[in-house]
């Protein structure tokens, strides 16, 4: 963990720097948060000219190491974040891109009040009311999401996109192949799954659309009283298949054990689908949500995978990394059992 | 041959530890969050610890059989565990190469993985296959 006093002067210098003015930083504190990265929040305080006043940040450094190959920089998840907030979605309003904090660029952005741990909204009776209307307030989110404009927003270029000729899942699918290859460990389950996914893709998406990547509860800050207030952690967003963000909260893993609730523990993804559609123009088609939910079950398998190895290979020692390598069977046999029940409906 | 506690009864017992008494006293959530981890890892070796080698010789007769192999299981663990590398490394060319698309091999195959994640979850994760299951 950085040193705290050091980090507070080095940003103190930096704020100060960057907004021209006198700042101070009061309530520095780490908090639980991203897997590859440090969050800390804290009140950035000025005063110019009598107008004193304290603005609320949450302030995200990268650590050693990532989950996939594939995850953005801090610069490039900074521009996602402003195209989403541009285009409407609700997300943490964008503050600044630091360069250089320590040795490291950092990101910092407003913060919000909501809560994001996954075991407390699912179970929690305060976000009872929270739950009834996240559904439709998580598919407006993602319509927002899509509909941010590749070309508009110099989008192509910063993210990962699917390679030229490729559709976005036969990108995911090679991306899988080389993970596998890389992890060189047998897993015939992942195997079996992955040709399965060779063989039977769906038709390609119209276009392909910006992909928050990790669209899920534990990824929202919620409150009580408005539901979703934010959609946080950006740092897998890619340019794919819109399906790819409608079915990755599905899975039993995203369920905080309340398994028969199947979007994410707090609700069906029926109205979560509706909602979509409403806002998006886009029908949700339930073979192409069977397929990519059934890819997440394998691309999170892959995660766990991953993130042992980050352990296993002394970039980061991590207890609740090296515990996912133990996981991934859990992931595994989901999977199989997808592949299955849809091999049986078609 | 060391004394009792045999190794497994003491990776049984920081289990204990870590669950009943340590994890309580923890007013910090993360650092609580993560010596339920490591109490739950403990068990997981636990339980690896006493199902023995057994596990990986079944393991092997189902493999080999699959892939058409006739040798035992070598008597070594060290060699045992080589030999299923070997053996899973096989299986995963021949499902990519299209080998299990169809067929009653690829019953067979789909058959075997099955197994051997359940195999896996029964050391890993029982409670998992119990909620699956039932």
């Amino acid at each position: 963990m950085t040193d705290q006093k050091n980090l507070q002067a080095a940003l103190e210098s930096a704020l100060a720097h960057a907004t021209g003015s006198p700042v101070w930083i009061e309530n520095l504190a780490i908090i639980a948060g991203g897997a590859s990265q440090e969050t800390w929040r804290l009140d950035l305080c000025m005063d110019n000219g009598g107008h004193a006043g304290a603005m609320p940040l949450i302030l995200r450094r990268p650590l050693g190491g990532a989950i996939y190959d594939s995850s953005l920089d801090l610069r490039a998840e900074d521009r996602v974040h402003r195209a989403a907030f541009a285009a409407g979605a609700a997300v943490p309003p964008p503050f600044r891109l630091l360069d250089d904090l320590l040795g490291a660029p950092a990101l910092l952005v407003e913060r919000l009040e909501g809560e994001s741990i996954g075991r407390k909204l699912v179970r929690e009776p305060r976000f009872a009311a929270a739950r009834a209307m996240l559904p439709a307030q998580m598919g407006a989110a993602l319509a927002a999401i899509h509909s941010v404009n590749l070309e508009r927003s110099e989008l192509w270029g910063a993210l990962p996109a699917p390679a030229p000729g490729q559709t976005p899942a036969q990108t995911r699918l090679a991306q899988i192949e080389a993970e596998l290859d890389s992890i060189a460990e047998p897993h015939p389950a992942l195997e079996l799954c992955l040709r399965w996914l060779r063989r039977n893709e769906p038709p390609p998406p119209d276009k392909p659309v910006l992909v928050h990547g990790d669209f899920r509860v534990g990824n929202l800050l919620v409150s009580p009283e408005q539901g979703l207030v934010g959609v946080i952690d950006w740092e897998f967003a890619h340019i794919g298949d819109y399906a790819e963000d409608l079915t990755w909260g599905l899975i039993r893993e995203w369920r905080f054990g309340v398994v028969a609730l199947r979007l994410g523990g707090i609700g069906q993804p029926e109205p979560f689908f509706e909602a979509y559609a409403r806002a998006s123009g886009r029908q949700v088609d339930p073979a192409r949500v069977a397929y990519w939910e059934l890819l997440a079950n394998v691309w999170w398998a892959i995660g766990c995978l991953n993130q042992a190895r980050r352990h296993l290979r002394g970039e980061q020692a991590n207890i609740e990394f090296v515990s996912l390598g133990r996981r991934a069977a859990e992931m595994e046999l989901e999977a199989l059992g997808q592949m299955l029940s849809v091999a049986r409906s078609t | 041959m060391q004394d009792r506690p045999t190794a497994d009864e003491l990776t049984d017992a920081v289990s204990q530890f870590l669950l009943s008494e340590l994890a309580p006293s923890l007013s910090d959530p993360r650092l609580r969050f993560r010596t339920l981890i490591a109490a739950n890892l403990m068990a997981i070796v636990t339980r690896e610890l006493r199902a023995g080698d057994a596990p990986l010789r079944d393991e092997w007769r189902s493999l080999a059989a699959l892939l058409g192999h006739h040798e035992p299981p070598p008597a070594a663990v060290a060699e045992l565990r080589t030999g299923l590398d070997a053996l899973g490394r096989e299986l995963c060319a021949r499902i990519r190469a299209g080998d299990a698309d169809s067929g009653p091999w690829a019953e067979a195959a789909h058959a075997y993985a099955e197994s051997a994640v359940t195999a896996r979850l029964q050391i890993a994760n029982p409670r998992f296959l119990e909620r699956v299951g039932g």
